[in-house]
């Protein structure tokens, strides 16, 4: 029997792959930008620099919730193949690995995308031309222990989120089609019934997932968000001392639904998902 | 011998059509089989139900004994069409996928089938005839140790030397105590290879026969397998 490591391992690489791709392209167009605005309007002159850099990040932002997409697309891709269901493993680990590995490969990319956005800024701060606070405060932030608090939660929040939300968007990609596997439709009928049960099931889905998120944060004492401040990331909330946890709660909640989701999953590439030879 | 296959009772239904029905099945280790059918006889429903590829199906099916679904496809090497990899995907790609999932995978094995079918490693997938894309598949396959083969029309489409060569091959690679069934809807170049026959018509298994007896009881085995289309469209 073929183990979680090697599948994890096949997978992540294919994702990396994807992921440098993906990367390459946004890669090339937020530097073709930014390189026009400093050549049409040089370093020195700090609203262009700025309108230069928004692009930049806007292009980084598309690209990357396009990757999201793709990496939906692609575990859906892997647990609907025939190639992937003929390798003999459980398929608890198929799946594992398949959720994992996409996981990684979105942080893989987040943390290229960040690299890169830090990397276009460099020309503008070594003018130190941008009188934002960002960058004249940040030796004090990183020296902050709050910020290292903010940073870990907000990885460890975000990891959770980014599996639920493959879950969720898997398990509704994957039942749509095993449904309409029942169904004795063929061709744009087929297609349309599929896009309609989709809509339906995310909306069930969407309502399931909010009514977790209302049982929870019933518990919960006070509200809070990340945010990206002068103190770097930290977490508000608005009653003191109820912070930390609330965000357990919300942790809890996202973790909750990742798992009903996962679970829905393993039940449909169990007992339901048949392996697909056309693409 | 022992059984490397076998099938009891086997029903199943996709997009609520019966494909098969009742289906009793067993197979002996080191045999070539023909799984010969008409087109939508249910052949390649059989072989993915065998795979464990296809769901919702009822009745047994082990391969050395084994039932589980999971557990049974280390036994078996099923070809597949390679439609999950992209165009631009070269067969070195491929084959890394293979031996990083497949622990029975034989990356020497498989440069020496490659070889023998003129195939080269750098070559992408989108550049790759129907019958040299057959061939890798072939390879592929047959790189795997496994019990059970399972070649679903590995013909089809593809010209005379290189069926020849994908026959020659066959007889080459196939480990001697595993099992191997080629499915086809005719029998053309492997009727002179093939130990037992086995026909799939109405949904089910209609004939197992040893392909020794057709020979003696019949002029050939086409003509046999003909036989039962007679005034037939």
């Amino acid at each position: 029997m073929t183990n979680f490591k090697s599948v994890f391992k096949t997978m992540l690489k294919q994702k990396n792959k994807q992921a440098l791709a993906y990367f390459a392209v946004g890669a090339i167009v937020s530097l073709v930008a930014t390189i026009f605005f400093i050549f049409r309007y040089g370093l020195k002159n700090a609203d262009s620099a700025a309108i230069g850099i928004g692009i930049s990040a806007v292009v980084l932002l598309v690209v990357y919730i396009a990757f999201e997409f793709a990496v939906v697309l692609q575990a859906h891709r892997v647990s609907r193949s025939q190639t992937w269901q003929l390798v003999p493993a459980k398929k608890l680990d198929l799946l594992s690995a398949n959720v994992l590995s996409g996981t990684i490969s979105v942080f893989f990319m987040t943390l290229l995308c960040v690299v890169l956005f830090f990397f276009l800024l460099i020309p503008f701060m070594l003018q130190a031309k941008f009188e934002g606070n960002l960058f004249l405060g940040m030796g004090d932030v990183v020296k902050n222990g709050l910020f290292w608090e903010g940073l870990v939660w907000f990885i460890l929040f975000a990891f959770v989120a980014v599996v639920a939300n493959i879950c969720f968007f898997l398990f509704l990609l994957d039942l749509t089609s095993a449904l309409a596997d029942f169904l004795p439709l063929k061709g744009w009928t087929s297609k349309l019934v599929k896009v309609v049960i989709l809509f339906i099931l995310f909306f069930l889905g969407g309502a399931m997932m909010s009514r977790i998120g209302d049982v929870f944060s019933n518990f919960a004492t006070s509200t809070f968000s990340f945010a990206l401040s002068s103190k770097g990331f930290s977490y508000n909330s608005n009653a003191s001392g109820q912070g930390l946890g609330d965000l357990w709660m919300l942790l809890l909640a996202t973790a909750i639904y990742g798992a009903i989701f996962f679970g829905g999953e393993y039940l449909i590439m169990k007992y339901l998902t048949e392996g697909k030879d056309k693409f | 011998m022992s059984k490397t296959l076998e099938i009891k009772d086997l029903s199943y239904r996709k997009n609520s059509k019966k494909i098969l029905e009742r289906v009793n099945l067993s197979l002996e280790a080191g045999q070539i089989v023909a799984l010969l059918g008409a087109n939508g006889a249910g052949k390649t429903s059989l072989m993915r139900v065998i795979a464990g590829v296809a769901k919702h199906y009822q009745g047994q099916v082990s391969v050395c004994r084994e039932s589980d679904e999971d557990a049974r496809k280390q036994y078996l090497a099923m070809t597949d069409n390679l439609a999950y990899f992209r165009d631009s995907v070269k067969i070195k790609d491929v084959a890394a996928f293979y031996q990083g999932v497949y622990p029975d995978f034989d990356q020497e094995q498989f440069e020496q089938i490659l070889e023998f079918m003129n195939l080269n490693q750098d070559e992408k997938l989108g550049a790759l005839s129907k019958g040299m894309k057959e061939k890798l598949i072939i390879a592929l396959t047959f790189a795997r140790r496994a019990k059970l083969y399972l070649l679903d029309e590995p013909f089809s489409g593809i010209d005379l030397m290189s069926r020849k060569k994908i026959v020659k091959s066959l007889l080459l690679w196939k480990p001697e105590d595993a099992t191997l069934v080629i499915s086809d809807h005719v029998l053309g170049e492997v009727a002179t290879i093939i130990d037992e026959v086995v026909l799939v018509k109405n949904h089910s298994v209609l004939e197992q026969r040893s392909a020794d007896e057709i020979r003696e009881q019949n002029e050939s085995l086409e003509e046999w397998y003909e036989g039962f289309y007679e005034g037939e469209e």
